[in-house]
């Protein structure tokens, strides 16, 4: 397979990058480990003009943590940098967790940090070749004005199968986003706009360049849960993290629950998390609390196995991950 | 024979080194001077007609060299058998599935050739399709052939005894109904083609296949070209599992372009074009009724599949009848009846598969399990009862002549820790059997037999030229450890020449399991002349009689007297001075019914010999979330004798995967009508090295008479029955039986649901 | 699009290679330099037959653009025997049977030699884990799992 024509520029700073992407706009796409924006524009989902290789640029590989200021992780950091890291194993364990059922070894070194949370959603509709694709009409996602898993759905719903960002989320991450003479730092929560068709609230001329989490959340405890079928390579068919607070010995001080590729962004499952807020961990709270995100799980049949037997899974893994946050507290 | 230094021990396999240091060639790794790069232009259309194909701006394209289309083949079809002959390579009135050959280019580099294909035009007229079998043989149901009634493309009737008189006598009857979906080979190289031709009309053949004589004659009715100008080449496969044996469109559309062009062209399809356009599995339905004696002897089976075949016959006659016949070879079968349909329907073209038939032979050994419970057997008991064994005729006639099959289905189970643990794991742990029996060759006709040659340097090395072909299981390296150990050379010392239509002599190919049996007898005989004559010559040098003398570590040697001994290479060069050059001559026809055919004759002898072979699964079930994890594996196989056990136990491996892993819990197409849904690595789920339990082989010899050194086969080696014993041990697990593969964990749930709410 | 020259060095040799921007490192690889030990299994990074290494990590190279590689050491499975000696590696994947058909063998090899020479006494569940992204159709992977054993602590 081969990849379309572009033009390829290697900045050698953030700022110089920043000033390739506000000369190109619409025509560039960032490349960071490539996983998957090349297997994209392999199938003709993306033919940018110019690619704007980040993977060069030093100042955005780094990992810092101080007891007061935080975590902050640089968005080019390779996963596996990440999963390798003693502080985030230690003080932060559902976000290397999570980062560790991504893919398999070999891309996880190469996968970058920002490029996981910046997951283009998915559909067996759309990742698919040219040829494929031409057989049928455009749907949403590719231009057209229909969707081809929900006969007369209005929008497009696919699928977002991150598994990092469940954790950060849960975590209470932000990001600081960069363009040309400006910065913004946004909820991470907030990156995702639940459209399938553009699921990432980022303008063609920014580039998110570091994730922060507070230092308070090393505390947290936390577990993300996976379901798919082979033990490595595999999207999610389901994933929830689960981060909780003790507040003594046996409350719950805070809980908060994501839940990832049941939707076209991640969903915070705010009224599973109010529902533990201030209890006693008992079974049936914390089945309570898998109802909760049951209900806001909106899975549909575009992504293998099958809607119904995913949502029924939200349930299952919230339990676990529930269970799992709290003995690791 | 005296003690083998080679034959029977765990040797490294002579293409290993290739291998291991990146030298092997496949046929993309290829490149000629001059050569082409070709695209395939495939139908969008499940099924259409076509009007009109306009490719006159794609001719004009710079860098294009050649476009062929329909009208470049004159109509000619092509079928494995005479009576099957339903498919023109490059289509040329209709397109019958989503991704069949339209038209293709060749070009001085890949994007041109692409660009090109755009800037083909083809008029369709869309016509209704049909995507299930059920559904195409209803009346009024599209017709997908015109010579097929209710688009039936195959049928199999097999009746043995007096089926009715059988269940009436039976003390219990039952009836179950298991199904499952599409699935494919996915071996790991995608397929590809190159194809070189000459001036003087020659034309060179490089593509993944197993079996080069049947590739070469195929193209040779196809071009209307003599058999002597058609050379199909070695090469290195990367994985067949029986899906390399078939003829298919990209072969004869780039020698198509290859004599347009009068350039080499090479043809590299992607892993989709692999996946849609080449061969992929059957899915089945099958029906089962199954009577029993109170003690679980088998009285009658009546047995009705219908498979989805896909748009055209492919090995259709030999995929409808392999699963009833590995269940014939298994057990004592003495009334039954056999349906079996292969239906046409607008999906891909299905083929036969190492995994081929797990509803059916799934199914069987479960319904086994079921009625074992009902009337309160031990499954090992109750496939004990029913097992063949040697000197038994299977329900169609063929005579067993070597079968360790009991002794597979006790050392399974004891190995296994079965007596302990079947019935008394704690909920979610279980336990499961399966067994069965495997054709070693099918009846092909001239191509059923195998010969080979053996000829020696002076410095007493020798080059075995056999017509072996090897996918990745290890055939070549077999005969040469053979013609090495009956020469007393190393293997080193023994050069292979193999798989090359040109250069060796016809054998069946890596194809129905037949290499270790029909491949390497033939290599075997062609190395005992040659031994023969070598020991002629020196015992006039040595002054002994040939029953004095022995060969081994490159030296005739006198038995009695080792110090007396000459040096091979003398006796090869003293050959040569008298004008009796060595030159070794063996081959080997398996002893069966030529007239026996697969829908006209299903009777006789049908293989010269069977494997047999029991596997026990055990899995853990998380009853929670339906997902199945396999832990152990412990399979026996009666392989007749193990040439190398070390690719012998690496059969039985693959077989877990494939087979058990794979097929019985992962693998499967989604499709939206006609449009598979998942032909990619990422979302077809071959398993991966995690997903892997661990395996136990137990090598089971039973020493067959004619095969070399006893061998048997040992490729299908728990592929076609860790089916059934994953199904079974999910039911011992947490009490469900999952009748629809592949067993995913919604379907678990979904079942432990049910019986729930019952 | 601009062609581009640039310096590649693999298996210890440097190279000059005009490339266009849209090549990937294994069609420069294969196609430039004829290393045709790394294979394009299916071009999407799925199934890890195009596995290189890349500054000693494995990397799928049908993902990587070959501008990218510029100034990096890559390492091939032909540049793994060095004078005339196979690396522990690939003889033990001869000696234990780990070799089938063969075409994922070469990432089979790349991959656990950058494994054991990070993490060179691995518990079985590890080295299984280190090859989860190479799809192998042959062997069931035991065999492959039991060369990697038997290396380990040998590199």
């Amino acid at each position: 397979m081969r990849l379309p024509k572009f033009e390829h520029l290697q900045p050698e700073s953030l700022e110089e990058a920043l000033e390739l992407l506000a000369e190109h706009g619409e025509q560039a796409k960032v490349i960071a480990g490539g996983t998957e924006l090349l297997v994209s524009m392999k199938h003709g989902l993306l033919a940018p003009s110019y690619l704007v290789n980040l993977k060069e640029i030093p100042e955005l590989n780094f990992i810092a943590y101080d007891g007061e200021g935080g975590l902050r992780i640089g968005a080019l950091t390779k996963l596996a940098t990440l999963i390798g890291s003693p502080v985030i194993q230690e003080s932060f364990a559902v976000l290397s967790r999570a980062a560790s059922l991504v893919a398999a070894p070999p891309l996880q070194q190469m996968g970058t940090l920002a490029g996981n949370l910046c997951l283009d959603t998915r559909c067996l509709y759309y990742n698919q070749s040219r040829f494929w694709r031409q057989a049928r009409p455009r749907c949403y996602k590719t231009g057209g004005d229909t969707c081809h898993v929900v006969k007369g759905g209005n929008r497009c719903l696919a699928a977002y199968q991150g598994d990092v960002a469940p954790a950060l989320i849960a975590l209470g991450a932000s990001v600081k986003i960069a363009k040309k003479g400006a910065d913004r730092i946004v909820p991470l929560a907030d990156l995702y706009t639940g459209k399938g068709e553009r699921p990432l609230a980022l303008q063609a001329d920014e580039v998110l360049v570091e994730v922060q989490v507070a230092a308070e959340a090393a505390r947290w405890g936390g577990d993300y849960q996976k379901l798919r079928y082979r033990g490595a390579m595999d999207f999610p068919l389901v994933g929830v993290a689960a981060v909780v607070s003790r507040d003594g010995l046996d409350t719950i001080a805070r809980a908060s629950l994501v839940l990832t590729a049941v939707s076209t962004a991640p969903i915070l499952a705010e009224e599973a998390g109010r529902l533990l807020q201030g209890q006693e961990l008992t079974d049936e709270l914390v089945a309570q609390a898998a109802g909760a995100a049951y209900e806001v799980a909106r899975p549909v049949n575009n992504i293998g196995s099958n809607p119904s037997y995913r949502r029924k899974m939200v349930r299952v893994l919230t339990k676990r991950a529930i269970r799992n946050a709290w003995v690791r507290e | 024979m005296a003690e083998h230094t080679l034959v029977g021990h765990r040797v490294p396999r002579i293409d290993s080194l290739d291998k291991a240091t990146g030298q092997a060639r496949y046929t993309a790794d290829l490149t000629l001077p001059r050569m082409l790069y070709g695209k395939v232009l495939r139908s969008p259309h499940a099924h259409a007609r076509i009007l009109n194909i306009d490719a006159s701006k794609a001719e004009r394209l710079r860098g294009v060299k050649a476009v062929v289309t329909g009208r470049d083949t004159a109509g000619v079809r092509w079928g494995v058998f005479r009576y099957t002959r339903d498919q023109q390579l490059l289509t040329g009135d209709k397109v019958r599935y989503i991704g069949e050959d339209v038209a293709a280019v060749a070009a001085e580099d890949e994007e041109t050739a692409m660009e090109a294909l755009e800037l083909i035009e083809v008029d369709y007229e869309v016509l209704p399709a049909v995507f299930g079998p059920l559904e195409a043989m209803q009346e009024g149901a599209p017709q997908i052939h015109d010579h097929a009634e209710n688009n039936i493309n195959i049928h199999v009737p097999i009746e043995v005894g007096d089926v009715e008189k059988g269940f009436k006598k039976s003390y219990h009857v039952r009836e179950d109904r298991f199904v499952d979906s599409e699935y494919t080979y996915c071996q790991t190289e995608p397929y590809a083609v190159l194809v070189n031709c000459d001036l003087s009309g020659n034309l060179e053949i490089w593509t993944p296949n197993a079996s080069p004589h049947t590739k070469a004659k195929a193209l040779s009715n196809l071009l209307e070209m003599p058999l002597t100008k058609v050379k199909v080449r070695r090469i290195c496969t990367g994985g067949a599992f029986g899906g390399r044996s078939d003829i298919f469109p990209g072969e004869f559309i780039a020698a198509l372009m290859a004599l347009k062009a009068a350039r080499p062209v090479k043809l590299v399809y992607t892993r989709e074009e692999s996946f849609t356009s080449v061969r992929q599995a059957h899915s089945m339905i099958v029906d089962l009724k199954t009577g029993v004696r109170k003690d679980g002897t088998l009285l009658a089976n009546e047995i009705k599949v219908i498979m989805d075949g896909g748009a055209y016959s492919s090995t259709g006659p030999i995929a409808t009848s392999v699963p009833f016949l590995v269940w014939e070879e298994t057990y004592r079968l003495p009334n039954v009846r056999f349906n079996g349909y292969r239906v046409y329907t607008n999906k891909p073209v299905r083929g036969m598969y190492r995994c081929h038939g797990r509803a059916f032979l799934g199914g069987l050994g479960m319904q086994l399990d079921m009625i074992a419970e009902e009337l309160g057997i031990d499954p090992v008991e109750m496939r004990l009862r029913n097992a063949l064994r040697t000197g038994d005729t299977q329900a169609t006639g063929s005579k067993i002549i070597s079968c360790g099959l009991s002794e597979a289905l006790q050392q399974a189970a004891e190995k296994s820790g079965w007596k302990e643990k079947r019935g008394k794991l704690p909920f979610g742990k279980g336990i499961g059997m399966g067994a069965n029996g495997m054709m070693v060759g099918f009846p092909m006709g001239i191509r059923g037999g195998s010969s080979a040659m053996i000829k020696f340097n002076e410095d007493g090395g020798a080059t075995l030229i056999s017509g072996v072909v090897d996918t990745g299981s290890g055939n070549d390296s077999m005969v040469v450890q053979i013609a090495a150990d009956v020469l007393g050379l190393k293997m080193e010392d023994v050069n292979l020449v193999s798989a090359d239509s040109e250069i060796t002599p016809l054998d069946q190919g890596a194809y129905s399991q037949a290499a270790a049996f029909v491949s390497a007898n033939a290599a075997m005989a062609a190395a005992i002349d040659a031994r023969e004559q070598i020991l002629n010559i020196a015992s006039d040098m040595l002054d002994a009689t040939v029953e004095e003398l022995g060969l081994r570590d490159g030296y005739v040697y006198m038995k009695e007297r080792p110090e007396r001994n000459i040096w091979m290479g003398k006796a090869i060069r003293k050959a040569l001075m008298d004008d009796t050059p060595i030159m070794g001559r063996g081959s080997y026809m398996p002893k069966i019914d030529q007239t026996r055919e697969w829908v006209s004759n299903p009777k006789g002898q049908q293989a010269g010999t069977f494997s047999f072979g029991a596997v026990v699964a055990e899995v853990e079930v998380d009853a929670e979330t339906g997902q199945v994890r396999v832990s152990n594996v412990t399979g026996a196989h009666d392989c007749g004798f193990a040439i190398n056990p070390m690719a012998v136990e690496g059969q039985l491996e693959g077989s877990v995967a494939s087979g058990g892993v794979g097929a019985t819990l992962l693998e499967e197409h989604y499709w939206d009508g006609g449009q598979m849904l998942n032909a990619s690595m990422l979302e077809y789920k071959v398993p991966l090295s995690v997903d892997m339990p661990q395996i136990t082989p137990i090598i089971v010899e039973s020493m067959d008479p004619e095969g070399p050194f006893g061998a048997k086969e040992a490729g299908l080696w728990g592929s076609m029955n860790m089916f059934q014993a994953i199904g079974n041990a999910i039911y011992d697990a947490v009490g469900v039986w999952i009748k629809d593969f592949p067993i995913t964990p919604d379907k678990v749930l979904a079942a432990l649901e049910e019986r729930n709410r019952d | 699009m601009e062609k581009r020259l640039i310096h590649l060095s693999v298996n210890g040799d440097e190279y000059d290679v005009v490339v266009r921007p849209n090549q990937t490192l294994l069609e420069v690889l294969r196609e430039d330099l004829e290393l045709t030990g790394a294979k394009e299994g299916c071009g999407e990074g799925a199934c890890g037959t195009c596995t290189v290494l890349l500054e000693g990590k494995p990397v799928r190279s049908c993902l990587t653009l070959a501008v990218e590689a510029q100034g990096k050491q890559i390492e091939t499975v032909e540049g793994l025997a060095s004078d005339g000696e196979l690396h522990p590696v690939q003889k033990a994947f001869i000696e234990h049977g780990a070799i089938q058909c063969g075409f994922c063998t070469p990432a089979m090899i790349l991959t656990t030699k950058a494994f054991l020479e990070e993490n060179p006494n691995p518990s079985e569940g590890e080295a299984r884990r280190a090859i989860s992204g190479v799809v192998c159709r042959c062997t069931g992977y035991a065999k492959i799992v039991a060369a990697m054993m038997a290396t380990a602590g040998e590199l």
